[in-house]
């Protein structure tokens, strides 16, 4: 049955070329602003402050430490000051915004891009679903006119809670189209999210919104705005934030003509020579122009026009043939290949543009692919998208944690590396983790939704399921075990595991102790408990549980892990007692497995 | 009166009918279909059965493996009311499954794995790692079994990876792919044997471990190898870890690529060159490489690509009081074809070879495992898993039923001193078995090359020199001008009749591997016919050309002389040139299977020498749709290419 390499021709270069084309835009920044500091914020009521360092403690509700100094922004409201809104001092119409994001316990807040469209900042913690006031939603509107209980309306509930655990720092980045406006100043295109991640995971794409939530600045739509972040809900704190603006127009094709030409044609034929079978005008390269049956060409002109100066790349494609483009009647690309890419640069303003389609044989589609990149766009704008182009996209295949509480598969870790002996364990609280069986670590960790497994049961597949919710990387060290006087050359050696009471044992020798390792999902939500114990360890052994750049502890028991974002919470009078101590490269918390130890993993 | 009239009618028209089924009865000879039935298992709605694994119970419950990492157990398997229970999840890729003490046995991606239901629930709890074997994480690492060795051993195989830029070259990354791990209970693994490529067909047979292999890269064609420790069966990927202290054999690569250039060519910019077959050169083939290569060991039996089966599956013993005549001979899966082909086993001179025979085709996906019922039905585990295969369907569990009736087959062909012995299930007519012109033999070989298959060669017709038909006509001894040591011989009995029915046969070809000829007493002409009606006929034929007065009835009718090659031939002839050149193996008519359709490919208006060039030099980078590109066809006679073009082209 295994018969042949994936081979070269399974992913056509049409394909190829298109995922990297239409649909992955590379964003290249035009404009950037950074707000990490209060003076690009108008005055507020003294409860935010600028600082070097910040730490909250879960157990206590809506504070944040902080050791002022620079570099991010905290609001700490009092008892008598209740706290006010950060807004800044810029305003922005189309932007990117990226920010880190600290909450309090049981804190809440929200960023308004330009001052009207909210996405909600909130400690979320543990739930397994969210709704649209949770952290990551976009707000709901609001009607005074309507009876109480129906009063919210057209709140967008994220697509999983990927939030994290409060003082853990969380990475948002949206991707924002102001509303559009015409002469009169009517608005033209609602305003729009054209993508909002949190923590690395996609929860809104392509959301239109028609109008502002509740709490914005005006009542109504407006073409420029500030960003505001809430400050009168509580304590929060923001770092690296960043908004990349995009405010030059995109590029335009107008006064687009055609005419058409029988034939298969390879190259540029002499046009005056052939008899042209139609022609006409076309509002965009999209609208469909009828061709003769068979081999044809169809002959564009019309004009490019450029808000910017600048270098662009230039790609098309005719799946059905090949394709030729000139500006200024210059020839920038030769016909043969289906796939074509030139890099020009062009002056701001109207260019003549004209563009060949040669449809080559008759069995394929007919069509076009046309984008423009450039460092003064926003991403890749699409000037033409062939509607009919056939890719099988297949369906997904999402992992039932009902149907398959626990998976193994190779996983890919973000570090680059490839397990090979994973398995993946869920729980109906949404918190999820895979576990090496080849070395014994707990590696990663999520919430959110469990696995995707169309790479690895879709096709041949390639034996690799995807986390779907926010990972947290733990770290997969060769080495756990630490001793001072024991000696053994014994392998690791798994031994399986034992699915019980709503977890899973694990069973390895490693160093030549037997090793169980009971882990189950917290019943709140907040993470995983452990617990480990090594039969026949008598002499002095340690075992790392975090590694980290910086480890900092919070207090007697609890743990935090800076940079990787979780927490490690363990008994302050087990016999475990937890050292942190640096290694190469950071730092690792230590713990004696003499004892059965017992801990908790909070994300 | 009136009534009488409608009787005479009813009696003229059953009559006229009864006539008429008898005349069509005469005509066609029965099929496979007509003594082995595939019956449908039902399922729950929504069930994937992507089988990679079958094994039945004591009870008779059968046990159900797939792809999505689950295990069935299956309560009245053969009822009309089976009962799926979900007895575990969330395997890797499980390929193979065994029952063994109240336990499960399966083979992981990474791991051999013992599965348990501690607690009596019904669902597995314990899940037990046996034996843990390394993998890089390539997606074609894929691993097979177990099968239970004599000793209570079991047998896994594991698949090789590939290059990055040389992604057509198998290669073992890490210690013991491409080769058979032998793994105590207690987990304690034994390198068996290596020369693995893509070894999805582990079996036992008569206690003996016996394995399929697939075509590919150094693998000129499927076939099914006995397996004793040390062997090396032909890819040398596993050879990378001979240098292993517990490794059973010591040849090592560089002495391998001494004797089967490994062709690392690199272009002008440094980049691997991808061998391909070429068709004017000196080759060798494997046998010719075992004379320096002594640790090679010779497939007992090929079985011929695209003929039989074009990814070899499960090989299966046909247990005593099972399939009537065939007990004790060996079933094998393919996935490509979704077929089964019957595989005779003999030992000659101490090792094992022997003849495969169709059996039977049709099944809804690519046939991967078998296991018989109770009943002595057979259950039929299916996948194509993206390789395509003519069964249309992804995946499914089916049941093949015999209607205890004997067809008409070749029961064996074994190899005597100076010939063949043919025996058959039911006595034949002995007209056509004295009659040499029912026989043909033709024998071809397999290029050794790192190139993806190789195209049968050395392709020479053996002249049969006598037949003599056993008193009962259960059996026929071909006597064989030049059998050829090594060479697969193509034994056709077209012109063979049942003596009752005047059926032929309902699978006229065999394909015997002939490693060894068997020294022994060679059959006297006594009893022997030479009589060969073709034969008979050419001399009339030239006597009535030499004496044109002669009595007009002994000419001939011009039956089958081809006019114009543009003129498109009958069907009948294009379907036996389809087969004959194994187009069938990928293409259908009208429909997609692992390649386009023949009504597909006309749509695009190639000249029939354009195709002609296309069956030689394929272009899969037309069909982007398509996962496995079309090996390049040169052993197609040109005349016959044009035929196939020509009947392609009248498709439009």
């Amino acid at each position: 049955m295994i018969k042949f390499p994936i081979n070269r021709f399974a992913l056509p270069l049409s394909c190829l070329l298109l995922t990297g084309f239409l649909d992955n835009p590379i964003l290249l920044a035009q404009e950037t602003a950074d707000l990490n500091s209060l003076s690009k914020f108008k005055p507020n009521s003294g409860t935010w402050h600028e600082a070097a360092w910040a730490m909250a403690d879960i157990s206590q509700p809506n504070v944040i430490n902080f050791e002022k100094g620079e570099g991010l922004i905290v609001n700490q409201p009092t008892k008598k000051n209740n706290g006010q809104d950060l807004v800044s001092v810029e305003e922005f119409a189309d932007i990117d915004l990226e920010m880190e994001i600290m909450v309090a316990p049981k804190s809440n807040s929200g960023v308004y891009l330009m001052g009207q469209y909210e996405v909600q900042i909130l400690d979320s913690w543990g739930k397994p679903t969210a709704r649209a006031g949770d952290m990551g939603g976009i707000y709901e509107r609001w009607d005074e006119s309507k009876p109480d209980g129906r009063k919210g309306y057209q709140g967008y509930a994220p697509r999983q809670n990927v939030s994290r655990a409060p003082g853990i720092w969380q990475n948002l980045k949206v991707s924002f189209q102001a509303p559009k406006f015409d002469e009169s100043g009517q608005k033209t295109e609602n305003a729009k999210f054209l993508s909002v991640h949190l923590n690395g995971v996609l929860i809104h794409d392509n959301l239109e919104v028609f109008g502002p939530t509740r709490g914005a600045l005006y009542p109504n739509d407006v073409p420029r705005g500030p960003i505001r972040i809430q400050g009168d809900h509580g304590a929060v704190a923001f770092r690296n934030i960043k908004v990349t603006k995009y405010d030059s127009p995109e590029p335009l094709i107008s006064n687009l003509k055609y005419e058409v030409y029988a034939g298969a044609f390879f190259q540029e034929p002499e046009f005056s020579v052939l008899q042209v079978e139609s022609k006409g005008e076309a509002s965009s390269l999209q609208e469909p122009v009828q061709t003769p049956s068979g081999p044809n060409l169809i002959r564009y002109s019309g004009d490019l026009t450029l808000s910017e100066s600048g270098e662009y790349t230039i790609r098309m494609l005719v799946s059905s043939g090949t394709g030729l483009l000139k500006i200024d009647g210059k020839k920038l690309t030769e016909m043969g290949e289906e796939a074509q890419e030139t890099k020009v640069t062009l002056e701001k303003g109207t260019h003549p543009i004209v563009i060949l389609v040669s449809k080559t044989n008759d069995w394929s589609d007919t069509g076009l692919d046309l984008a423009i990149e450039g460092e003064a766009l926003r991403g890749q704008v699409i000037l033409s998208k062939n509607m009919t182009r056939l890719i099988d996209y297949g369906n997904p295949i999402l992992v039932d944690e009902k149907q398959n509480p626990v998976l193994r598969s190779f996983i890919d870790l973000p570090d680059g590396k490839r397990l090979t002996h994973a398995i993946s364990v869920s729980s109906s609280q949404k918190v999820h983790y895979s576990y090496d069986l080849s070395k014994g670590n707990l590696v990663q960790v999520w919430r959110g939704n469990f696995l995707e497994a169309t790479p690895m049961w879709n096709n041949r597949g390639n034996g690799v399921s995807v986390p779907l919710g926010a990972v947290v990387f733990l770290g997969n060290p060769e080495k756990n075990l630490f001793e001072t006087e024991f000696n053994s050359s014994s392998k690791f050696k798994a031994q399986g595991y034992q699915i019980k009471n709503g977890g899973v044992e694990f069973h390895y020798e490693n160093l030549g102790l037997k090793f169980k390792d009971y882990i189950s999902s917290r019943e709140d939500g907040k993470g995983l408990d452990r617990s480990l114990t090594a039969e026949g360890s008598k002499v002095n052994k340690r075992y790392s549980i975090a590694t980290g750049t910086d480890i900092r502890k919070v207090k007697e028991g609890l743990f935090w892990i800076v940079d990787q974002g979780y927490y490690i919470q363990i008994d302050p009078k087990s016999s475990s007692s937890p050292v942190i101590e640096s290694h190469s490269g950071g730092k690792q918390l230590l713990v004696s497995i003499n004892q059965p130890l017992q801990y908790s993993l909070l994300f | 009166m009136k009534i009488l009239k409608i009787k005479h009618l009813f009696l003229y028209i059953s009559c006229a009918l009864a006539f008429f089924f008898q005349a069509a009865i005469a005509q066609e000879s029965p099929m496979e279909e007509d003594y082995y039935k595939i019956m449908k298992v039902s399922s729950p709605e929504g069930t994937l059965l992507e089988v990679g694994g079958l094994a039945m119970m004591p009870n008779g419950n059968l046990g159900i493996a797939t792809r999505r990492g689950e295990i069935f157990i299956v309560e009245n398997p053969t009822s009309s009311t089976p009962y799926f229970r979900r007895f575990a999840s969330g395997l890797h890729e499980i390929l193979g499954l065994v029952y063994q003490d109240g336990s499960w046995y399966c083979a992981q991606r990474g791991e051999l794995t013992k599965l348990t239901d501690t607690n009596q629930d019904g669902v597995a709890d314990m899940y037990e790692t046996v034996y843990s074997w390394p993998i890089s994480g390539h997606y074609h690492e894929y691993s097979f079994g177990p099968k239970v060795g004599k000793d209570g051993s079991f047998y896994v195989s594991g698949n090789v990876a590939f290059g990055n830029q040389e992604w057509w070259r198998g290669e073992s990354r890490v210690p013991y792919r491409g080769w058979v791990m032998k793994i105590s209970p207690n987990g304690s693994m034994e390198p068996f044997a290596t020369g693995m490529r893509s070894p999805a067909g582990l079996g036992i047979i008569d206690g003996e471990l016996f394995y399929t292999e697939n075509q590919g890269d150094y693998i000129g064609s499927g076939g099914l190898w006995h397996l004793e420790k040390g062997d090396f069966t032909g890819h040398p990927a596993g050879l990378a870890w001979t240098g292993l202290e517990d490794s059973p054999l010591k040849l090592t690569p560089a002495e391998f690529d001494a004797v089967v250039d490994p062709r690392k060519v690199k272009d002008e910019n440094g980049r691997y060159i991808k061998p391909e077959n070429v068709v004017d050169e000196e080759f060798i083939t494997m046998y010719m490489a075992k004379e320096k290569i002594p640790q090679i060991k010779l497939p007992a039996v090929w079985l011929p690509h695209g003929i039989h089966g074009i990814s070899n599956a499960e090989p299966l013993q046909i247990p005593k009081g099972h399939l009537g005549p065939f007990e004790g001979q060996v079933l094998v899966g393919d996935q490509g074809q979704s077929k089964i082909m019957r595989v005779f086993l003999e030992k000659v001179n101490g090792e094992y070879q022997g003849a495969s025979i169709d059996f039977r085709s049709g099944f809804q996906s690519g046939v991967l495992r078998m296991a018989f019922a109770p009943d002595k039905s057979l259950f039929v585990g299916e996948t194509n898993r993206g390789w395509g295969s003519a069964g249309e369907a992804n995946e499914g569990l089916q049941r093949l039923v015999w209607n205890n009736e004997t067809p008409f087959e070749m029961r064996t062909v074994k190899v005597m001193p100076d010939g063949f012995e043919i025996e058959f299930t039911k006595p034949v007519d002995v007209k056509s078995a004295e009659d040499l012109a029912s026989y043909a033999i033709q024998s071809f070989i397999y290029k050794y090359h790192p190139v993806y298959g190789s195209p049968p060669v050395n392709i020479q017709d053996n002249k049969i020199s006598g037949v003599k038909v056993s008193e009962n006509g259960m059996k026929v001894r071909l006597l064989v001008e030049d059998l050829r040591q090594y060479y697969i011989h193509r034994i056709s009995l077209d012109g063979i009749r049942e003596k009752s029915q005047s059926h032929s046969l309902v699978h006229s070809t065999a394909y015997y591997t002939l490693n060894n000829i068997p020294s022994g007493e060679k059959l006297s002409l006594l009893g022997v016919s030479q009589y060969n009606s073709i034969a008979e006929q050419e001399k009339l034929k030239a006597e009535a050309a030499k004496n044109p007065n002669a009595n007009a009835e002994f000419a001939l009718p011009a039956t089958a002389v081809t006019s114009k090659t543009e003129d498109v031939p009958s069907l009948e002839v294009i379907n036996a040139l389809l087969a004959k050149n194994t187009c069938t193996a990928c293409h259908n008519p009208t429909k997609r299977q692992v390649g386009p359709s023949y009504t597909d490919i006309a749509k695009r208006k190639y000249t029939n020498e354009q195709i002609v060039d296309l069956i030689y030099n394929p272009k899969p980078e037309n069909w982007p749709d398509y996962a496995t590109p079309m090996a390049s066809m040169p052993q197609v006679p040109k005349p016959e290419a044009l035929k196939i073009a020509a009947y392609i082209n009248s498709l439009k």
